[in-house]
């Protein structure tokens, strides 16, 4: 098995073990592809959104959601890493800290290819991205045209200056900061998929929700000039006088 | 304030940290190895896209799911990721909480810089080259004065359960009995984890 290939199927059992400790029903689809992959592809991005989505139905509907540390385990999902030992070499690994080895070798007898490249740590590998399908639905994330606010940042900070509404029982109880929120920008400009990822109190996360949502369309995110759906992460402000 | 990067990539399973990462790896170095694994990082042309703090996160927020799932998140490299701690510590205090942070870093940067990140790494992978000045100095074209000073705050502010010392055999410069002796002064100051390891040749 390819690199790719085995990254492409620890992250399937990770999605399905979220799903499963959510109640979510998924199974991962089989994947017919047999060239060289990069661990993930459209198909697959498709099927971590679809769990995101769950995921945020349930928290509307007020339900726990399971999500940090579910699959902690990983080394033990990779089952390509072995370690080789060099007798050459000192190895002393007293810290309880599960920290990996430039010598770990990521091969599996039976499975991965040996002249596999390992990456090290720190190591580079940047991938040359192909022009998209314009069909695609995947997201992205930063790309070659960013997705911009019309009339720019300065209009952008105006327009969030004067629709961001302080919440009165926020200013009571002296609640301030910054709440980051992450959203995608559509090929249409639209603005979906809209979630806090820093909160700060639940009155102004869900004031930055809704001044976000209510955004007027944005100039779509463009690769290789097709127009393309853009994660977008942007902190809204909320300073006490 | 945007910054040049040599490269962000994804899903390195138990590369740089625990779980599911992507290391973000800035430009620019202060060293000059002949060994460098990333040898852009000092080409005025390895620059691979400059960007800005929410860009960033923008980039790599998409693998939020597997971070989270697998205590994993981010680890910062480079070339000298600390030359850029205040985009670093600007990007942790706009990222999810829950995303792990890493940083793989020489050292040798003011102390500053250290300080300034310190309340948002949870690990750090340290390649110390060779704690013998003389052997430092060769190999990479200056002093280590800086990297021990950081080391000692470290082992004085820190939690040395959070470091991991790289320990390399740099063939032509240092010897295996240099690095038992660096990994000594090392334990000396309250470090317990190495990695001792090969550089490649190119």
């Amino acid at each position: 098995m390819s690199r790719g290939k085995s990254i492409c199927s620890v992250l399937k059992t990770i999605r399905k073990q979220v799903a499963d400790a959510n109640d979510i029903q998924y199974e991962p689809r089989e994947c017919g592809y047999q060239g060289e992959c990069r661990g993930t592809c459209p198909a697959c991005e498709a099927e971590v959104r679809y769990l995101e989505r769950q995921l945020d139905l349930r928290r509307q509907l007020g339900k726990a959601v399971a999500i940090v540390g579910i699959s902690a385990g990983l080394s033990a999902l990779t089952g390509c890493v072995t370690i080789e030992k060099d007798p050459a070499t000192i190895k002393k690994r007293t810290a309880p800290f599960e920290a990996p080895t430039t010598s770990q070798t990521k091969k599996d007898s039976a499975t991965c290819e040996v002249e596999e490249h390992v990456l090290r740590i720190g190591e580079v590998v940047v991938d040359e991205v192909p022009a998209p399908d314009p069909n695609t639905d995947e997201l992205f994330g930063v790309v070659e045209q960013m997705p911009a606010f019309r009339g720019g940042d300065a209009a952008l900070r105006k327009y969030l200056a004067e629709n961001t509404h302080y919440p009165e029982e926020a200013k009571e109880k002296g609640v301030q900061g910054r709440v980051v929120v992450n959203f995608v920008v559509e090929k249409d400009g639209s603005i979906t998929d809209v979630k806090v990822v820093r909160s700060i109190d639940p009155l102004l996360d869900k004031e930055a929700v809704r001044v976000v949502k209510t955004m007027p369309k944005w100039i779509p995110g463009k690769q290789s000039l097709v127009p393309v759906r853009v994660g977008y992460v942007l902190p809204v402000s909320f300073k006490l006088p | 304030m945007s910054v040049p990067l040599i490269g962000i990539c994804r899903h390195r399973l138990v590369t740089d940290g625990q779980g599911v990462t992507t290391l973000v790896a800035f430009h620019g170095c202060p060293l000059h190895c002949q060994y460098c694994l990333n040898a852009q990082c000092l080409q005025a042309s390895g620059v691979w896209r400059e960007m800005e703090v929410e860009d960033i996160l923008s980039e790599v927020m998409v693998d939020d799911l597997y971070f989270k799932a697998t205590n994993g998140g981010i680890t910062f490299g480079g070339g000298e990721p600390l030359l850029r701690y205040e985009t670093i510590a600007a990007f942790c205090e706009l990222c999810p909480e829950e995303w792990r942070i890493y940083i793989e870093t020489s050292l040798n940067v003011e102390q500053r810089a250290l300080e300034t990140v310190a309340p948002h790494v949870d690990h750090y992978y340290i390649d110390v080259k060779d704690m013998n000045a003389d052997i430092y100095r060769r190999y990479s074209g200056i002093g280590n004065s800086r990297v021990v000073g950081n080391l000692r705050w470290l082992s004085e502010h820190g939690d040395p359960q959070r470091v991991t010392i790289r320990l390399p055999h740099i063939p032509d410069y240092n010897t295996q009995d240099d690095i038992r002796k660096s990994q000594a002064q090392l334990e000396a100051m309250g470090f317990t984890s190495f990695d001792v390891f090969e550089y490649v040749r190119k």
